[in-house]
């Protein structure tokens, strides 16, 4: 409990609050710097920690060094920061949007339409006019239809009811699967085991041309999303109330389908279908520091990119066999799915 | 006229709401509208604030068309606390008030400080200073109505407009509700609008009352003219008793419901 006595008392209130706001954020991105740093060390060729500053800063002889570290292992860590954030980022603002603590790319069937697309254009070479962007330019393209298909089919008179929308996500995200399923019974080999790759979710493939590619949807998409704090927050506060304060609900609801969408298109795009990330993220950082977006955003694209960093290297080495990351990340995803159903819904949700 | 409404029709499907509603108000009046379940009271607050179109007529306030304005040009005129406290997330007291200046962000020739100022006055002008870094979620009924009120406060709207700002708060935060919101418009010349079912309050705090029904107003008037007998019989089938109390003003005594009332 704080004392207010006079406007000062307030301005001091909110200094205060937004300089724990700052640091808590500074400390989240230190975190992904460490984290990064101490991940490039892990692989099967083993290097210290003083061999990886070396290789970076170029004062290295070590050509095979070099090539893990500069080729490989960057920009696959490169991948898992842009891909963890904008997943995690867009779980947030669909939570946010809906107003329901389920949403999230995978469970709304977002990624499914996302791999379909993808699927599409990797099968037949639809989407040929988008050149190089062709893979991810499908993905976002389905992205999109697929999430306004989503909300279109959720909304009533009444607003957006929490269970259609579960509803229409499944339902969508089952055809999309259905598709896919059709799509690779129909192709030829060479071309369904890049399918499936892209249906279990993985970095493997993941070199600096996959980076170049998802970059620049994906930062399109999160400076979106970080323009629309202030709307955010106020739309997570109640349609109606926001609209009554002066929120345009329909632009901004335009405008964050077409951030999530980009945002989970380029993902899709290079690593395929990571499930749940967009769940487990934002829940456990909404439950550490609150509901205020002006933390959230940045905290998602921070700890989302640790999360993914994290994920992709227990998955690559921590078992007999390299995993793909989308299976490890959906084996602790579902359970957590559970938890939040059972323990967070009566809380802050209703 | 601060606030104009003309020949206000509207409906729901085609299912008719409102007929013809004339209305006019002034800044530094409180205007309560009352009537039946279903008379379109709410929807009428909500027309006014552009919430829903009108099929035909016309708001304006200070001469513009609500309907021309921008959801933002609104909000900096009109703010509208509405019936459901209900919040998802626990914003703290003190971002759920800031939120009301969104529609200030970015007014010209602002200053500094303003955004701090005009929500510590809000604050303190609702007396939920001391609940600043609390979540709103853990706050009483009653005191979630005030963080609401506080909030449409910092918006500082020339017209304010609420839906049962009473509703479900006990006896003597409803008097101490009113009270203060009667101060507030005296003191900051806004013109409040209330829905309300409470007929005790309303003939207490209001300077004007509107009787609606059947889609109408069926009585407009001062508060003293209006809450009479014959009105509250006619449209509520109540007998009551008024009178006037020398410490608190008008005072209305509900006392039961005529027996041969129509089944509704």
């Amino acid at each position: 409990m704080i004392e207010l006595k006079t406007v000062e008392d307030l301005e001091n209130y909110q200094r205060a609050v937004s300089r724990r706001s700052k640091s808590i954020v500074a400390a989240a991105g230190l975190g992904l710097i460490l984290t990064f740093l101490v991940t490039l060390m892990i692989g099967n060729y083993s290097l210290s920690i003083t061999d990886i500053l070396s290789i970076l800063s170029g004062m290295s002889g070590d050509s095979v060094g070099s090539y893990i570290i500069i080729d490989v292992r960057v920009p696959r860590l490169l991948c898992c920061i842009a891909v963890g954030a904008a997943l995690s980022a867009s779980g947030l603002v669909m939570q946010s949007l809906f107003k329901n603590p389920m949403a999230s790319p995978s469970v709304l069937g977002i990624s499914s339409g996302a791999a379909f697309g993808a699927a599409l254009a990797l099968a037949f070479g639809i989407g040929g006019f988008m050149g190089r962007y062709m893979v991810p330019g499908m993905a976002f393209i389905f992205c999109f239809l697929t999430m306004g298909a989503v909300y279109m089919l959720a909304r009533t008179k009444y607003g957006v009811v929490s269970t259609t929308l579960l509803l229409a996500g499944v339902a969508i995200g089952a055809f999309f699967s259905g598709m896919l399923s059709l799509l690779q019974y129909v192709v030829n080999e060479n071309v369904l085991s890049g399918i499936v790759y892209w249906t279990m979710g993985s970095f493997n493939n993941c070199g600096w041309q996959s980076f170049q590619l998802a970059i620049i949807p994906i930062s399109a998409g999160l400076l979106i999303m970080l323009f629309s704090i202030k709307e955010l927050n106020l739309i997570a506060a109640g349609e109606e109330q926001a609209a009554n304060i002066g929120v345009n609900i329909k632009k901004l609801r335009i405008l964050m389908i077409l951030a999530t969408s980009l945002a989970v298109g380029g993902s899709v795009a290079i690593s395929g279908v990571i499930g749940f990330v967009g769940l487990i993220v934002p829940h456990i950082f909404r439950m550490l520091v609150g509901p205020n977006h002006a933390l959230l955003i940045p905290l998602c694209v921070f700890g989302g990119g640790i999360f993914m960093i994290a994920m992709d290297t227990i998955a690559k080495s921590a078992f007999a066999m390299a995993l793909p990351v989308g299976v490890l990340t959906s084996l602790i995803g579902a359970p957590f799915f559970i938890y939040v159903m059972r323990t967070r819904k009566n809380e802050i949700w209703d | 006229m601060s606030l104009e409404i003309k020949e206000l029709c509207f409906s729901y499907d085609r299912r008719d709401v409102l007929c013809k509603i004339d209305l006019t108000a002034e800044r530094g009046e409180i205007v309560g509208i009352i009537g039946q379940n279903g008379c379109g009271k709410t929807t009428l607050l909500k027309c006014v604030n552009s919430s829903l179109v009108p099929g035909m007529g016309s708001v304006t306030v200070d001469g513009c068309q609500v309907s021309e304005m921008s959801r933002r040009e609104i909000a900096k005129k009109i703010a509208f606390v509405t019936q459901t406290t209900n919040v998802t997330f626990p914003f703290s007291v003190y971002d759920t008030v800031t939120m009301g200046r969104y529609s200030r962000m970015d007014d010209e020739g602002r200053k500094e400080g303003d955004d701090v100022r005009a929500v510590f006055q809000a604050m303190k002008d609702t007396g939920i200073l001391k609940f600043a870094d609390r979540p709103i979620n853990e706050l009483s009924g009653g005191e979630r109505r005030r963080v609401m009120i506080a909030r449409a406060l910092a918006q500082e709207p020339e017209i304010l407009l609420l839906d049962e700002p009473t509703l479900h708060l006990d006896i003597n935060h409803q008097f101490d509700l009113l009270e203060m919101i009667h101060r507030l418009s005296k003191e900051k010349n806004i013109l409040v609008l209330i829905v309300t079912h409470d007929i005790v309050l309303a003939s207490r705090y209001c300077d004007r009352i509107v009787i609606m029904q059947n889609k109408k107003i069926h009585k407009i008037g001062d508060t003293i003219k209006v809450m009479i007998p014959e009105n509250m019989k006619d449209v509520f089938y109540i007998e009551t008793e008024v009178s006037e109390d020398s410490r608190f003003g008008l005072n209305v005594l509900l006392i039961g419901k005529d027996k041969d009332s129509p089944e509704d």
